[in-house]
Parts: structure tokens; C-alpha cells; sequence
């Protein structure tokens, strides 16, 4: 187990005061030869990663090649999503595999949810300080 | 009515007005509490928080490929 690091929340729009906070984690995602920076927001409540599709194009992903179909649920439930495996690194810690729902949306926001962020991490909230910390499950190389 | 009586009904409505009655309970309480959501706006909840078959999905694409990426 990994010491934790610790982030604070983002604002998203400051004239929304207090409701404008969230918990985005920046995190570099590869794929073969491919990478890019992005940020995730921390979803405890999502079952799944779920990915927007110029994201997942940015990785060099091609969705006919993905052919592992993912049924989502709630608002996402009429998007298709393909199955999309890529590494994930949050600093200071080692990379992680991660899977991802690619959706076809190109609205949805990167989000980093049970399956398998929250595997892979122990998050911690302290919403009253705007901050998280996160721990890797994973011991560095 | 209370809200004994009320859940039953609830359970009746089709999927797609159960998300509206989510919808409105969120706006009415967005209004009670002073968030400052336009009225009448809507606004996507993006967690995919009952996707079982997906979470199912996935972890079976990592346990079936994962070794391979890790090590190619």
C-alpha cells in the first residue's frame, strides 16, 4: 500500500460559489505508443470508467476494432460504449490497467468510477477542505 | 398524500417517467436549497450508477485481456 497524495477539488464555474466544486483527478492514459493527458472526475457512485470518444481517439483506439459491446444504464443507457483497455497513471503512482466504457458521446466527461479506478485506488473525500486523497492499492515498482 | 401512498404509485410509472420524477424532485429541492440551477433547465446525470451488466463487461475484458496487455 502506497502512501496517500492528496489533491484539492476543482472549480468548475466560480459564479455557482459553493456547488461549483468537484473532485478531478488528472491522469495521463496510454495505449501502445499513444498517450494523453485528461481529466477524470471521481465518480465513487459510477459502476464503470466511462470514456468520450474523441478521448479514446486521441489513444489511436478504432471503434470497429474494439468489438466488446457495454451495455451502460441511467442517462448513458442509449449510447453505444465499446470495451477499451488502456494504462492509467496518477502521480507520483506506478501505472495501472484500466477499462474503460468508450462511449460514442463526445459530451460526456471522462469519468473514473468502480469498476475499475476505484479497484485499483483508495479514495479518500474531505469535502469540507475541497480536497481527496488517494492511495494506489499497488505497490511501486 | 402521503408519502406511504405515494411510493407505490411511484413503482407504477414507466422508465421514462420515473426519470422525469427524478428530475423534477431534483429541481424542486436545487429551488428549496438555493442552488442556483435555471429553472426549468435540464441537466444530464451522467453517473452510470446501476450499470451491473457493464461493471460485468469489464472486469471480464480485464481478466480475458489484461494479462496479454500488461505483458505486450
Amino acid at each position: 500500500m502506497s502512501q496517500a497524495k492528496r489533491f484539492a477539488f476543482t472549480t468548475i464555474d466560480p459564479s455557482l460559489g459553493d456547488t461549483s466544486f468537484r473532485p478531478m483527478l488528472s491522469v495521463r492514459l496510454a495505449r501502445r505508443d499513444q498517450s494523453v493527458v485528461a481529466d477524470g472526475l471521481l465518480d465513487s457512485g459510477s459502476m464503470v470508467n466511462v470514456m468520450p470518444y474523441r478521448l479514446g481517439l486521441a489513444l489511436g483506439a478504432s471503434w470497429e476494432q474494439q468489438q466488446v459491446v457495454v451495455h451502460l444504464a441511467g442517462n448513458l443507457a442509449n449510447l453505444e460504449a465499446r470495451a477499451l483497455l488502456v494504462s492509467a497513471t496518477v502521480e507520483p503512482f506506478a501505472p495501472v490497467l484500466q477499462a474503460f466504457a468508450w462511449t460514442k458521446s463526445t459530451d460526456v466527461p471522462l469519468i473514473l468510477g468502480q469498476v475499475n479506478f476505484f479497484q485499483a485506488f483508495d479514495v479518500c473525500f474531505f469535502r469540507s477542505e475541497l480536497a481527496f486523497e488517494i492511495r494506489s492499492k499497488q505497490v511501486a515498482q | 398524500m402521503s408519502l406511504a401512498e405515494l411510493l407505490p404509485k411511484l413503482q407504477e410509472l414507466n422508465r421514462s417517467d420515473k426519470w422525469h420524477t427524478v428530475h423534477f424532485l431534483i429541481a424542486e429541492l436545487s429551488q428549496e436549497e438555493g442552488i442556483p440551477f435555471a429553472h426549468g433547465a435540464t441537466y444530464p446525470i451522467w453517473s452510470p450508477y446501476d450499470s451491473y451488466e457493464a461493471a460485468a463487461t469489464l472486469m471480464k475484458v480485464l481478466h480475458e485481456e489484461g494479462p496479454s496487455y500488461e505483458s505486450g
